[in-house]
């Protein structure tokens, strides 16, 4: 499998490979707060009204870097160590995936989908301990609800990584990218894509599975995980959520829908048109989500399941489609 | 001066009757509905329970209306408290209504079910109701997200599912009925504006209606008129408001946001109409508004078209959204038997198929206005009838403007009289005052001294459903449904705190 990738990639030095891969966390942490500042300017928009600015978000994030952190009495340690791993782990998994070059950089093979989709798992489990070991009862609501949501999440994504590497016979990013151009606009390819939207909205908290804009604490999922916390660690929580959507919005664009207009040379001039590229492609996936959250209601917290199921269904049929050669 | 007028709904002067224990009682307890049918089995209704003190002596006090004839009596018994016996054991009306009478006085009714302190939160901390594996309580409140009233929610729960809920309110009391003592008409006035902030024009209507009664006067036509077109508009932004935020408990984000809209323009209409947004100075004891209602006209029913149309769009749109329905399906849902044994009133009893309505009763002159009682035709109480009833009440309350602005603006300058002299000094009596508000059954009890407020009694609709709203929430539902039901009962707080 290695070999065959490397048949594929151009000659890169390694030098070569550690700015450019420079560039794709760049792009991941300082793109990703503008994601999250036009999707809530557009959802505003939508509502009629005229909305924040789209770099709201990065104001935000100013003002907590700027503020003291409370502490909860008896936080344990794993209460401090939380934001700096839910932070972490979608800048580890954007150097596994194609952000904006279409041939492999020297962290490609250091693993594949599924070790991508366990490191954003461990950043939202460390989240999840971190807010029950603060004081709030809201926290541990928070948490088993999100537990529930994961769980309900997990078949999903397990088909489509199974459709997927039946389909690329294989599960690195980059060679299911081109695996997956190649299977052009077939049924399988688009209930695929369906199928990785659904979990996509419901990993980032959206709207049919939970309010992002909510202000009720009785009904919230993913928000009242951060009740507790407070200044900088609440910043890189909320960065990195931005960051999480930015990775499985990658994931989407980049790998299960087409790798296009990802950078072919080595230069920085082709990595920044490929950044603006990938940016176009990241507004109709805002456009796509807006129009969800402004379409349809929050299901009930049950309903999630069926949600999920749908999705799991749309993989599994994809799974195949794909074996028997549509 | 006394006027007698026919198809009258304020009868002057009710008598006020003393009575023993047993007879005020058996009065009392006559005004419970029956359980096993949807329509009242007496036509009377209880509209107030408290307790009046006369030159020291405390005395319970009941007002009971009569639906068929519109007239109000007014009952008392002196209040021995050594041998009070609590009636809420036979009915649960009484529950609350009890318990406030008790922590004014500082002595408990024998045989009170849930005896607790209610006015003062400050000295009672609730205690969890469930125990055993699993069994988690979840305090919610009183300080809560969004801008919202204070409250205290104690659940007790097992994993999503709520098994017991106590709501504690009385936060914001601050014993307004006391307040009014010795002060004149007018400056009760104000604090009736005061006692809810958005049912405004139907607190201080019932109060000046009260007050009229007492002082043996009876509004002329196109006062009533007036002011019945005011608390319709006040219905109107609550409605508004009430749908908005069910819309947004749901995740329905357009639909809050326009809604909120509508209700901006409802308040904006109010403040055109008035000068202020939440109808404060609209309604007052004997006086009309300075309202030209000629003038007012055509602007007042094109803003009215306007708000109506969309409305109506989005309601429409979240009728056919089935994410929005499925979460109002059986969520919150009140038990018929619920409604008689817990005097449920407004919306609320209406969503489970109850023809209640204090128009119906007490204005009957509003048929012609365009008035019909809305009855949810599922009738199954839950979160979905509560919602269509607003909608439907929207549309009723939006006919009925139609015609009274009509009405008042075809009156003739000349008609629209002056206020006769009422000698103030001299005025004395009892009054009742019952209005429809936007929650429901709104009843004042007034009693003039020589032109000052000698006792005051204020039941305002929320206060008879709030015992009701812990029962609906444990009744098989989930946490995640609280905003959901919360919002569908939208219940004022500061109106039955007071």
């Amino acid at each position: 499998m290695n070999a065959r990738a490397r048949e594929g990639g151009s000659a890169v030095t390694v030098g070569q490979a550690v700015w450019m891969q420079g560039m794709q966390l760049a792009f991941v942490l300082l793109v990703s707060p503008l994601v999250k500042g036009i999707l809530n300017r557009w959802k505003e928009f939508v509502q009629g009204k005229r909305g924040p600015s789209i770099f709201q978000t990065y104001r935000d994030l100013r003002k907590w870097f700027h503020k003291e952190t409370v502490r909860p009495d008896g936080a344990g340690r794993m209460y401090r160590v939380a934001p700096y791993l839910y932070f972490a782990a979608p800048l580890v998994v954007a150097m596994l995936i194609p952000v904006l070059t279409s041939y492999p950089l020297f962290m490609a093979f250091a693993g594949d989908m599924m070790a991508g989709g366990f490191i954003l798992g461990l950043g939202t489990y460390a989240l999840l301990v971190g807010a029950t070991a603060g004081a709030s009862p809201y926290g541990g609501i928070g948490s088993t609800r999100a537990r529930f949501v994961s769980m309900c999440v997990e078949p999903a994504l397990m088909v489509v990584l199974f459709a997927v590497s039946f389909a690329a016979h294989a599960t690195i990013p980059f060679i299911v990218g081109g695996a997956m151009q190649r299977l052009g606009w077939s049924p399988a390819h688009v209930l695929l894509i369906a199928a990785f939207f659904a979990i996509l909205l419901a990993e980032t908290g959206r709207i049919p599975v939970d309010n992002p804009s909510s202000h009720r604490e009785f009904s919230m999922i993913d928000h009242n995980r951060t009740y507790d916390y407070s200044g900088p660690h609440l910043a890189l929580i909320e960065w990195g959520g931005c960051m999480k959507l930015v990775v499985l919005g990658v994931i989407l664009l980049n790998v299960i829908v087409s790798p296009w207009g990802l950078a072919r040379g080595v230069s920085v001039l082709a990595l920044l048109a490929s950044a603006v590229r990938v940016f176009v492609k990241f507004l109709a996936l805002l456009a796509a989500i807006v129009w969800v959250e402004s379409s349809v209601g929050k299901l009930r917290l049950l309903r999630i399941a069926e949600f999920m199921a749908a999705s799991t269904a749309a993989a599994l049929v994809a799974v195949m489609l794909v074996a028997i050669g549509v | 001066m006394r006027v007698m007028q026919r198809e009258t709904s304020d009868p002057l002067d009710p008598s006020l009757l003393h009575l023993d224990f047993a007879t005020f009682a058996r009065r009392v307890l006559a005004a419970r509905g029956n359980p096993a049918s949807a329509g009242p089995a007496s036509d009377e209704q209880l509209l107030f329970f408290g307790v009046w003190e006369s030159e020291g002596t405390p005395n319970l006090m009941a007002s009971i209306g009569n639906t068929a004839t519109g007239q109000s009596s007014l009952y008392t018994t002196p209040l021995d408290v050594r041998s009070w016996r609590s009636l809420a054991g036979e009915w649960p009306a009484l529950l609350w209504p009890e318990l406030e009478v008790a922590d004014r006085l500082g002595v408990l009714p024998a045989g009170h079910p849930d005896p607790h302190p209610l006015l003062h939160p400050e000295r009672h901390t609730l205690q969890s109701r469930v125990t055993g594996a699993g069994a988690f309580p979840l305090p919610l409140g009183p300080v809560r997200a969004d801008v919202t009233e204070s409250g205290f929610f104690l659940f007790d729960t097992i994993g999503e599912q709520i098994m017991h809920m106590q709501p504690q309110l009385y936060y914001k009391h601050r014993d307004v009925e006391r307040l009014a003592v010795g002060r004149s008409m007018d400056d009760v006035t104000l604090l009736a504006e005061r006692i809810s902030g958005v049912t405004t024009a139907a607190h201080t209507a019932a109060y000046a209606s009260a007050v009229e009664q007492a002082c043996g006067w009876m509004a002329p036509e196109p006062l009533r008129y007036e002011r019945q077109l005011f608390m319709e508009l006040e219905r109107l932004y609550n409605h508004a408001h009430d749908i908005g935020q069910l819309a947004s408990a749901a995740g329905m984000t357009v639909a809050h946001a326009q809604l909120t809209r509508v209700k901006e323009d409802c308040l904006r209409m109010a403040a055109r109409l008035t000068g202020s947004r939440y109808l404060r100075t609209a309604v007052s004891p004997f006086r009309f508004a300075p309202v030209d209602w000629p003038d007012v006209r055509t602007w007042l029913l094109e803003a009215l078209a306007r708000v109506d149309a969309r409305l109506q769009q989005f309601v429409s749109l979240l009728r056919r959204t089935p994410t929005f329905v499925d979460r109002l399906v059986g969520t919150g849902t009140v038990e018929r038997t619920w409604v008689p044994a817990y005097g449920l009133v407004g919306p609320t009893a209406r969503a489970c198929g109850f023809r209640t309505d204090a128009r119906l009763a007490y204005a009957p002159w509003t048929a012609h206005a365009g008035f019909s009682v809305a009855v949810a035709p599922r009738a199954q109480g839950d979160a979905l009838d509560r919602f269509l009833v607003r909608v439907e009440e929207w549309r009723v309350s939006v006919d009925m403007i139609r015609w009274l602005v009509s009405q008042l603006a075809s009156t003739r300058p000349t008609d629209r009289w002056t206020p006769p002299e009422v000698n103030a000094d001299e005025a004395r009596g009892w009054g009742v005052g019952t209005v429809e508000g936007p929650r429901g059954r709104i009843s004042h009890v007034v009693c003039v001294e020589r032109g000052r407020i000698g006792f005051w009694g204020v039941r305002s609709a929320s206060s008879w459903i709030w015992p009701v709203f812990g029962l609906a929430t444990a009744n098989g539902n989930i946490q995640t449904d609280f905003p959901v039901m919360d919002a569908s009962f939208g219940l004022s707080y500061a109106g039955t705190d007071r």
